[in-house]
């Protein structure tokens, strides 16, 4: 296999990483539209009601392939994973718990599986599940994180000489030196995250794109919520965490303060997810431009 | 099919470094490096005697007639020392390149510029990479918090931080922190890096003095088996998780001061330990690539390894793009 883009049925070896709260269906039809891999983000749908107008959406914007994240510990993923079925996803993308399950349940429908995995053992068990690919990523990448986990640099190629399946890289990747170093590193594919929460057609708050915008290399955190950590921008809510003169744990990451963060741009209420490499991206473009720049 | 701005300024074969380790990068690896067709550099602060540098250095002249240096360290240290004589007796040695790390080196540029030395200077972050290569050095090299050592307080990752800093560095880049083999060096020139520095690939050399029950234990090290000590008294060292390590990062959580943890973080314990063999005591600086190394080859066969399989992989590369 030459890279990942074969086993997707889209263009390019690139996999939109999901973003949580800001993976609205335009964004996610963008990115298959640039020739991308575009994945909804099942794990914070509430309902399958919701996550069916969501594929619809999709649909109507884009007759090219496009996937989905599901959360192996989230109790509703395998009803979801029936609607995605039924919806004709080509492919969808696992992580953070026990993915045996649904790859059982994907294998046996015919839908590519690939496992989300920050350390070598994590993929080791993926693949020995059967897994169609591993999607390694390193610490990083923004969003939620586990603890003492190596970088994209060292995991990519340990994971590349584990596996039997193509890997994809993730982590710290948004330009096209880091999407030809991935491929140095023997990855078959590389997953985007925070350059796509700068992009015109995703969902996320102005304040939020900004934030990310003017980031420099030091500008993100680990944020500890107890149970995991974030990798959020060093707001001054992440900063009076930091300095344990503000505080926020789990049971804060519900819909409605992402919502109130991320989409409506109030900075305040909720640590904003980005990986390290925010400080390298400038400025907000259309995904088109951003994915061409980055195979050019 | 390797030549980069780093071969030339440096005038070696391959764009790869030995990073230099404290207490490890001694005359027999150094000279090997070298013979190897690399680059590598003595570590001044081995030494607390001037005479023993000049012994070093000269022991090193012996085993190669290749090009190596000095590293300066401008860490904080537990004991004084002469940094200006250290440049010194490189320069009367006939040393050609200095190599500084670990603070801001201005109050010595210019006995290293009078004495028409290469200077390279090593930082964790793109802004101090930045301000280096205005200050006129030679070349910088930066490392990611994938390093073993001393990589800095705010762990960004080597994938993130070398095409950053080859946006805001003029002369010649180092990248460090997670290099080990052809892959990793072509990933770093792919990122726009003139080369790599590797140590944690080196501690298995041959020629290095760690003791082999060390090296065994790096061997059988996975790439979640290092941590950071020492970030309660702001300089986080990346050491293999051990029993030691564990009692430090307990007694900084406990608010140790820099006075209790003198004992237990100090040099003189690593020393011992790398070699005799005494795992379970002292603090064992080495990179997250540990996870990588799986063999004991000499210095030359690393480099050939490395060149051999760069060379394979930039085709391959330059092939599907």
């Amino acid at each position: 296999m030459k890279d990942i883009s074969e086993m997707l049925g889209c263009r390019y070896p690139i996999i939109q990483g999901p973003l949580g709260g800001v993976t609205n269906p335009e964004l996610v039809a963008a990115v298959s539209e640039a020739g991308g891999f575009g994945l909804l983000a099942a794990y914070i749908t509430s309902d399958a009601a919701k996550l069916k107008a969501q594929i619809d959406r999709v649909k109507s914007l884009t007759d090219k392939p496009f996937g989905a994240n599901l959360v192996a510990m989230n109790p509703k993923s395998i009803e979801f994973a029936q609607i995605l079925v039924d919806s004709g996803v080509p492919a969808v993308t696992v992580s953070a718990g026990n993915p045996k399950e649904l790859i059982k349940f994907f294998k046996a429908q015919g839908v590519k599986v690939l496992n989300v995995a920050p350390t070598v053992d994590s993929a080791k068990k993926a693949a020995d599940l059967g897994v169609d690919a591993i999607i390694a990523e390193g610490s990083e990448s923004g969003g939620m994180q586990g603890f003492n986990g190596p970088s994209t640099m060292v995991l990519v190629p340990l994971v590349v000489d584990t596996v039997d399946v193509p890997v994809v890289a993730a982590g710290g990747i948004a330009d096209a030196r880091g999407y030809r170093a991935a491929f140095a590193l023997g990855a078959k594919g590389v997953q985007l995250g925070t350059c796509l929460i700068t992009s015109k057609e995703c969902i996320a708050h102005e304040n939020y794109k900004k934030a990310i915008c003017e980031a420099d290399d030091a500008n993100t955190r680990l944020v500890n919520l107890g149970r995991i950590q974030v990798r959020a921008l060093r707001t001054p809510l992440v900063e009076q965490v930091l300095a344990g003169e503000a505080k926020v744990s789990f049971a804060d990451f519900t819909p409605k303060n992402v919502e109130a963060a991320w989409i409506e741009g109030k900075l305040e209420v909720f640590p904003v997810s980005a990986g390290q490499i925010a400080g390298m991206i400038r400025e907000v473009k259309s995904v088109r431009q951003i994915i061409e720049e980055i195979v050019a | 099919m390797l030549k980069t701005r780093m071969t030339e300024l440096l005038g070696v074969d391959y764009p790869i470094q030995c990073g230099t380790m404290m207490w490890l990068s001694r005359a027999e690896l150094v000279a090997a490096v070298a013979n190897a067709g690399a680059f590598a550099c003595l570590a001044a602060a081995n030494f607390e005697k001037r005479d023993e540098l000049i012994a070093e250095i000269r022991k090193t002249r012996e085993l190669t007639d290749r090009v190596f240096g000095v590293n300066i360290s401008l860490f904080p240290t537990l004991r004084a020392q002469d940094i200006l004589d250290m440049i010194k007796v490189a320069i009367d040695e006939g040393v050609k390149i200095i190599e500084t790390a670990g603070g801001n080196p201005e109050p010595y540029r210019q006995q290293i510029v009078d004495a028409g030395l290469i200077h390279i200077h090593k930082c964790a972050r793109v802004r101090d990479a930045a301000k280096m290569s205005r200050m006129g050095v030679d070349a910088v090299a930066i490392v990611g918090t994938e390093a073993g050592g001393h990589p800095g307080m705010e762990k960004v990752g080597s994938l993130v931080l070398i095409p950053q800093a080859v946006d805001q560095v003029a002369v010649p880049l180092i990248a460090g922190g997670g290099f080990c083999d052809g892959r990793s060096l072509v990933a770093a020139l792919a990122l726009g890096a003139d080369g790599v520095l590797m140590g944690t690939r080196f501690m298995t050399a041959k020629e290095c003095i760690v003791h082999p029950d060390i090296k065994r234990r790096m061997i059988e090290a996975r790439e979640t088996d290092t941590l950071f000590v020492m970030e309660s008294i702001r300089n986080p060292g990346r050491v293999m998780r051990n029993p030691w390590a564990e009692k430090v990062l307990e007694m900084e959580k406990a608010g140790s001061t820099l006075e209790q943890l003198a004992p237990v973080i100090s040099g003189k314990i690593t020393l011992k330990g790398w070699l005799e063999g005494t795992f379970d005591q002292g603090l064992f600086y080495c990179g997250q690539v540990v996870g990588r190394i799986k063999d004991e080859p000499s210095a030359a066969e690393i480099v050939k390894s490395i060149v051999e399989e760069a060379v394979q992989v930039k085709k391959e590369l330059d092939g599907l793009f």
